[in-house]
């Protein structure tokens, strides 16, 4: 039997296309002839082997089309927009793996930092260009001058009002970034007390206090997360403390030609603070 | 949905899997990849590995369901997990000569699965030959032998082949050589 038509002849067996004494004289062969037997092994093997890498080429086409990259499939998860098997999928591979749960940790705080920063280079160029802006209106405003006194200070009153405006608008981007975390302020809120005090004047100025709100209504709150925060806005001031303790000894002063221009003395300590209607850290 | 039927029923599962649907593949990597992955990682291995061991785990489980192998009592997950146990432990004895028993779960281990350990030690042997064959011998075994029948003649027109012999004259002697060099291994492994 020629080697090249032993091929045909093991094919055809396996295939079962040989007949009843084709099929009885291959396997006395296979019986009596030790190479031949071995030479039959070695084939099914290879036919196996074939079947083999042909299904791995298919199941690999499979997951390229089911399962998307590590990224992907993090980012979706925490983004809620997993179907549901590759939902399942991810829960079952969380349970069995620690490591998977650490790197969805970590991209989890990746993102969050990527925002931030991304956040605070929108902040920096506000800041500039309010900077900018207030250069520019400062000029203008010196160019006109008439009564240098006065204009000196309209201009004060100016660069003052930019600069709160700046802070404002700061502070509502950094409280809408706060707000959109998960820690929100309002958790466990208590209010201990509610008084109204006489805000000090110390140096004579422009600002609202002289003329509308010498009266600032004074609230104190309990609230853990927020300790050490103020808010003052609408003739409210809001400060915020890890204690229920009622008594604290709270003076407000004004200065017009300081910035900012409210100094806060809370329990003997000063405090230089700002309108806002973000809690902000007393500093 | 057809994932909740294979929960309940193994044998829909295994009629699936015989016919290659892939609703039966996305339940098992939905269900049971983690769980290898886990096995080979916490025995040395890395994810990469685990995910080869898991496509082999389907093939042979395939096999093992063509042959009528697999019971329909059986329990899917210990099946999964031995046929896994099994590929990692060949794996880590003829590639890194370590001869330890696993980290596993016991208590997942079935010892009525089917392993054939032989052929699996062959594996990296035969891959090599294939992959020594030029390209057109290995087009041709593949077109031959793989799942999707195709006759000689239809090889032979899509390969480009005068004639349905002439292709089978060019298959004979491809599987010749590649035959040769596999009986060699056989007897140098004691066969």
């Amino acid at each position: 039997m020629e080697n090249q038509e032993i091929t045909t002849l093991f094919d055809a067996y396996l295939d079962k296309t040989l007949n009843k004494d084709e099929v009885l004289a291959f396997e006395e062969k296979l019986n009596d002839d030790a190479n031949f037997k071995i030479e039959f092994e070695a084939h099914q093997y290879l036919i196996d082997f074939v079947e083999r890498k042909t299904l791995i080429d298919k199941l690999k086409q499979f997951e390229s089309t089911f399962l998307p990259d590590k990224t992907t499939l993090i980012d979706d998860y925490l983004n809620n927009s997993l179907s549901e098997e590759l939902e399942e999928y991810v829960q079952n591979k969380i349970e069995e793996d620690k490591d998977f749960k650490l790197e969805i940790d970590a991209q989890k705080l990746l993102i969050e930092q990527v925002k931030r920063n991304l956040l605070k280079d929108r902040l920096n160029s506000f800041e500039q260009k309010a900077n900018t802006a207030d250069i520019e209106e400062t000029k203008k405003v010196v160019f006109k001058v008439e009564h240098p006194q006065e204009d000196q200070k309209r201009k004060i009153e100016f660069t003052r009002i930019v600069g709160i405006a700046a802070s404002v608008l700061i502070v509502a981007f950094t409280g809408l970034f706060y707000l959109n975390s998960d820690s929100t302020p309002q958790n466990s809120m208590k209010m201990i007390s509610e008084y109204s005090i006489q805000v000090e004047e110390k140096n004579e100025g422009l600002g609202f206090a002289k003329e509308e709100q010498q009266n600032i209504q004074v609230k104190l709150f309990m609230n853990k997360k927020l300790k050490n925060h103020y808010k003052f806005n609408n003739g409210v001031l809001s400060l915020y403390f890890e204690n229920d303790v009622k008594e604290h000894n709270v003076n407000l002063l004004f200065d017009a030609t300081a910035t900012p221009s409210f100094q806060l003395k809370l329990d003997n300590k000063n405090y230089f603070i700002e309108f806002t209607e973000t809690p902000l850290l007393l500093k | 949905m057809v994932h909740q039927q294979y929960k309940t029923s193994l044998n829909t599962l295994l009629e699936d899997l015989k016919v290659h649907k892939e609703s039966a593949w996305t339940y098992l990597y939905t269900n049971y990849q983690s769980m290898v992955i886990s096995l080979v990682k916490k025995n040395g291995g890395d994810e990469e590995a685990g995910k080869e061991v898991f496509q082999n785990v389907i093939i042979d489980l395939h096999k093992n369901v063509e042959r009528d192998k697999v019971r329909e009592d059986s329990n899917l997950k210990n099946y999964i997990y031995t046929l896994a146990y099994n590929q990692w432990r060949v794996y880590l004895r003829n590639n890194k000569g370590k001869n330890d028993e696993l980290d596993h779960d016991n208590s997942l281990l079935d010892e009525s699965v089917n392993f054939d350990e032989e052929q699996y030690e062959l594996f990296d042997d035969l891959s090599e030959i294939i992959n020594h064959l030029g390209d057109k011998c290995q087009d041709l075994i593949l077109s031959k032998y793989s799942k999707i029948k195709m006759s000689m003649a239809q090889i032979a027109e899509q390969m480009g082949f005068a004639n349905a012999r002439s292709a089978t004259s060019q298959l004979n002697k491809c599987m010749e050589k590649a035959r040769k060099e596999a009986v060699g291994i056989l007897k140098s492994k004691g066969w």
